[in-house]
């Protein structure tokens, strides 16, 4: 229901910061600037309701005054008329009416003519007497007369203003009655006014031009009533809210203007005086004064406003701009604290010319405190010049100097000498800001340390940490050109490990790795220290030896050295293996004067090391280009031969030259005596160089990798013989084709197999691959899976050249194979060698054991045949009974055989 | 237009019946200004500049001398002369001027008495009294 309340504390701080808020000047001024502002105002009324009340109060006050002032006029006037009245009566009564006003005029007691009329009137209404002086009128009808003839009135009595026959204008009578001596009606005396007498002492100034001032009688009907300078009688005029002194304004007749209105009732006559001033002429000052005091307070207060307005409206900019500042503050020292950089906010300190001499720290974040060892709070303002003064030394100083001169920023890298990043790499950026310049330092030590690496890398073999090629590329060149400049000489030497192949294949590549390691480090050992030793590759390596004498006798000792060196025995791991290596020599500049053509020499003089039997070193001779040239001639033979080949029939009968021919050689069942299969052999006629031996260019084949190709084309060919015999009617005959390692391999190997099956016809169970033993060693699982692939399919196999490799006896164990092939080499000399025989019996018991059989390879002998037929080997295959022939000659033999002995 | 100057070549159209105000001969008066004796007529003042007493002297009421008199010299209609006395008399600030019959009356009673001061026809001009004013 409730929300949870606030804990006291935090809303004591919202408290707090709501006051804080408001004591800001530009909430603080406006609500403080209300009270002038309610104080002008309340003011301001203040003096309006009190020059009101004044203007109220005078207006009541000139009324009052004026209508005393009316009243006594009016008092007098009436009797002065009242005078002349009675003075006329007793001058009618004592002379009679037609001398009474001569004698009243000699006397001088009439009143003013210019503005009375007096007359007499007899009994009869007769006017017989006048001032000044009248034709006859009758006056008898008039209410001034009758009223006293018809009663003994001893008071005068006021008309209305009436006109009569003398005077058109109306005029006001003032009449008495008249007695004779009897105390009969005798007539009356006429005093006669203009209304406007009444109401000429108006004055503007006094009255207005709404003023009023009036002559009422009784019977409410005006007399006489002036406003402004407009005289006017006769209208109804009510006095019964008119008290004697003026209270409140009224509507008043005949206009219904607002007037403030005092009568006072006239004594002696049944008359009232009456004067009003209008409200609008007597507050009029009050309203000026009042609009004045209005707009007073309005400017006052709109200028109080505008300039509190103004103010606060500053104030304001002024705080939010504070507030950015402190923001942008926040966010700086928050980015600056999170950096992985030095930060120095520095400002220029000048001398009396201007020049920058020092620098002051005026700002810097935490970093700082581990790249100069000093704590950030002293840092701060302290100048450059004591922090470190070896700044101005390391060309800090300049630097900065320059970067506060010029306005660009500058970016070096340097090495820290001092405490505490002695030894470090470090680079610091100086910015120029205004008034100084921002230095931030960052350690780029691990930057450049893998800097370093990388070149190594570039420049190195990962393995050794020697020199790759690129690297030995460029020493060799620049020794070239030092040679050539000084006229030295130098020496170039190809070094390749003999039988790393076998340890790499044999023990596995981590033993690899370890032997070269440490042949490497061998062969350096016996170097000088401006010689150089590189890694090419592979096992290949080469030495580079700058400054020689330019006699080959003067390196030989080094050489052997290094021959030596390598031939020693390694221990890897619990083994100890021992390679052998061949280096061939090029020197500057007699076999050579530039870089490519030494690297040539040497390289040729390498593979002639290597042909003349491996563990030596040979110097360049012009021959040994031969050899390589002989070499690259009998590979484009090779390829050519392979293209014609493909191209052409296959051979039948000797191929023409430079075509290769499948040659097939009898294997004969031992106990029968009968052919049972042919093991199919290449050969190749070169055109100039006749037949060139097998294993030269299968080896070439192997290198190039033709030897695909070629294997291939074998097998289609065997297995398309094989299946013409089948088809002759022959005997079947299983044929055998060599695959060697390359072929073995590939990886669609077991494809083409299967494809060259598929193409020619022939069933799988006539076909027979041969492959060495230490090729099997190599791969070993996936030698074993392809084989099994290949038996699945019907194929069978066996080890070529059994017992001359390196093999265990367990890894036969699982080789699906049928047949193994004793090598020759134990066989020729089966006839008298002890160590021989006994290898053959071995063999053929193993196999048999095995239950495999076993051919002997090589037969050429009668005696061997008998020691194999006496031991129960199997089969034979020989000079014996047929070398190699044509596929003819197989037909031949075959056709004979059957002849000999039909197969019941 | 009224000068206090005899009149020069401009005269007026009708000779005799230009209007003179006089005093008696025997009054140190010499010459007075129309507004002077504007002044004495309407009440305002009741002394000659001197000092001496001024008594003003009225043609009858509805004379063609006095209106002609009172039209040029006051400025005043016969309207505004009325309500001019009307409200001298009623605040009791004065008495119009006592009025004689005629010229003749007006300078008889002139010429007897020194404080008088009156208005009459050039024509009925004589040695009793003294012109202060020719009235044109």
């Amino acid at each position: 229901m409730m929300a949870a309340k606030p804990t006291p504390s935090s809303a004591r701080k919202a408290r707090l910061r709501w006051l804080g808020r408001a004591l800001e000047t530009h909430i603080a001024l406006p609500l403080f600037a209300l009270l002038p502002l309610v104080a002008i105002w309340i003011a301001t009324f203040h003096f309006i309701a009190a020059e009101h009340d004044a203007a109220v109060s005078a207006a009541r006050d000139a009324t009052r005054e004026q209508v005393d002032t009316y009243e006594a006029q009016m008092a007098r006037n009436l009797n002065a008329i009242d005078q002349t009245l009675k003075v006329l009566k007793y001058a009618v009564e004592q002379h009679g009416p037609a001398q009474a006003l001569d004698t009243l005029r000699r006397q001088g007691l009439l009143p003013p003519s210019l503005v009375f009329v007096v007359g007499i009137a007899d009994r009869d209404g007769r006017i017989v007497a006048s001032n000044p002086a009248l034709p006859p009128l009758d006056v008898s009808r008039e209410t001034h007369f009758t009223v006293h003839r018809d009663a003994d009135t001893t008071l005068p009595f006021v008309s209305r203003a009436i006109g009569d026959a003398a005077k058109a204008e109306p005029h006001l009578h003032f009449t008495r009655r008249i007695n004779d001596a009897a105390g009969r009606f005798a007539g009356i005396a006429i005093v006669a006014v203009d209304p406007g007498y009444f109401t000429s002492a108006y004055e503007h100034s006094r009255e207005g031009e709404l003023g009023l001032i009036g002559l009422i009688g009784n019977d409410g009907v005006a007399r006489a009533l002036r406003i402004g300078d407009k005289v006017s009688w006769g209208q109804q005029v009510a006095l019964e809210h008119m008290a004697s002194d003026a209270v409140d304004p009224h509507p008043t007749a005949p206009d219904g203007v607002l007037r403030y209105a005092s009568v006072r009732r006239l004594h002696g006559f049944p008359l009232s005086a009456v004067i009003g001033l209008a409200e609008s002429e007597q507050m009029a000052q009050f309203k000026q004064h009042r609009g004045n005091y209005l707009v007073a307070a309005f400017a006052g207060s709109a200028l109080l406003i505008a300039v509190v307005g103004m103010i606060s409206a500053w104030s304001w900019q002024l705080a939010k701009a504070r507030r950015r500042e402190r923001r942008a503050q926040e966010t700086y020292a928050a980015a600056s604290e999170a950096s992985l950089d030095a930060f120095f906010v520095l400002r220029s300190v000048l001398d009396e010319d201007g020049r920058v001499v020092d620098f002051l720290v005026e700002e810097t974040n935490s970093r700082a405190e581990q790249v100069t060892g000093i704590a950030k709070h002293e840092l701060r303002g302290r100048l450059m010049g004591d922090l470190m003064p070896f700044y101005r030394v390391n060309g800090m100083f300049e630097e900065l100097e320059r970067v506060v001169v010029e306005g660009k920023p500058i970016e070096t890298e340097w090495q820290a000498a001092t405490w505490p990043a002695t030894g470090r790499w470090l680079q610091r950026q100086l910015v120029p800001v205004e008034g100084g310049a921002v230095a931030t330092v960052r350690d780029i030590t691990e930057r450049k340390e893998a800097e370093e690496r990388i070149r190594h890398l570039a420049h190195h073999d990962e393995l050794t940490g020697l020199p790759n090629r690129s690297l030995i590329r460029d020493r060799l060149d620049q020794a070239v050109l030092n040679a050539q400049r000084n006229g030295k000489h130098l020496a170039l030497a190809f070094v390749d490990l003999d039988g790393f192949k076998l340890v790499n294949d044999g023990l596995g590549h981590n033993a690899g790795d370890e032997l070269l390691k440490v042949v490497g480090r061998r062969m350096g050992a016996c170097l000088r220290r401006n010689d150089t030793l590189g890694r090419l590759g592979g096992d290949e390596f080469v030495i580079l030896l700058p400054d020689v004498s330019g006699e080959a006798v003067a390196i030989t000792p080094v050489l052997e050295k290094i021959r030596q060196a390598v031939t020693e025995p390694v221990l890897i791991g619990d083994q100890a293996v021992q390679v052998s290596c061949s280096m061939g020599v090029a020197m500057f500049p007699r076999d050579g004067d530039d870089p490519k053509t030494l690297m040539m020499n040497a390289d040729a003089a390498m593979y002639r090391a290597k042909d003349l039997g491996s563990n030596n070193f040979q110097f360049y001779t012009r021959e040994m280009n031969a050899s390589v040239e002989e070499k690259l001639m009998l590979l484009e033979g090779l390829r050519k031969a392979f293209d014609s080949t493909q191209a052409g029939l296959p051979g039948v009968g000797t191929a023409p030259a430079g075509q290769f021919s499948l040659l097939y050689q009898p294997k004969v069942d031992l106990r029968t005596g009968r052919i049972f299969g042919v093991e199919a052999l290449i050969r190749w006629r070169h055109p100039e160089h006749g037949m060139v031996p097998p294993p030269r260019f299968i080896g070439l084949a192997e290198e190039s990798g033709l030897i695909v190709g070629i294997g291939e084309w074998v097998l289609r060919t065997a297995c398309r013989q094989a299946q013409l015999w089948r088809a002759a009617g022959l005997e079947p005959l299983t044929v055998s084709v060599n695959v060697s390692a390359r072929q073995f391999e590939e990886r669609h190997l077991v494809d083409r197999i299967a494809g060259a099956l598929r193409d020619t016809g022939l069933p799988p169970e006539a076909l027979e691959l041969e492959v060495t033993e230490s090729l099997l060693m190599r791969d070993l699982n996936q030698a074993i899976e392809r084989m099994r692939a290949l038996k699945d399919m019907g194929i069978s196999l066996s080890i070529d050249d059994f017992g001359t490799g390196y093999s265990s006896l367990s890894a036969l164990k699982s080789f699906p194979i049928s047949t193994l092939k004793i090598d020759k080499s134990f066989v020729r000399d089966l006839a008298h060698s002890l160590d021989d025989q006994a290898i053959a019996l071995a063999v053929i018991s193993l196999g048999h054991r095995l239950h495999l059989r076993v051919i002997a390879e090589g037969v050429e002998t009668e005696e061997q045949r008998e020691f194999l037929v006496a031991n129960e080997c199997d089969e034979m295959q020989g000079y014996l009974f047929s070398p190699p022939v044509p596929a003819e000659r197989i037909t031949e033999m075959l056709q004979a055989q059957s002849a000999l002995q039909p197969v019941g | 237009m009224a000068s206090g100057i005899p009149a020069g070549p401009a005269a007026a159209v009708k000779n005799e019946a230009d209007l003179v105000v006089i005093v008696s001969s025997r009054s140190p008066v010499s010459a007075l200004r129309p507004d002077q004796v504007a002044a004495i007529f309407l009440g305002q003042t009741a002394r000659f500049p001197d000092g001496l007493e001024a008594v003003p002297l009225d043609q009858p009421l509805g004379s063609k001398l006095r209106d002609e008199f009172y039209e040029r010299v006051a400025s005043k209609t016969p309207a505004l002369l009325k309500a001019h006395w009307s409200k001298m008399v009623f605040t009791g600030r004065g008495q119009p001027p006592v009025e004689a019959p005629d010229s003749a009356a007006v300078r008889r009673r002139v010429a007897e008495n020194p404080e008088l001061i009156g208005y009459i026809e050039r024509g009925a001009l004589d040695a009793s009294v003294r012109p202060v004013l020719m009235v044109r």
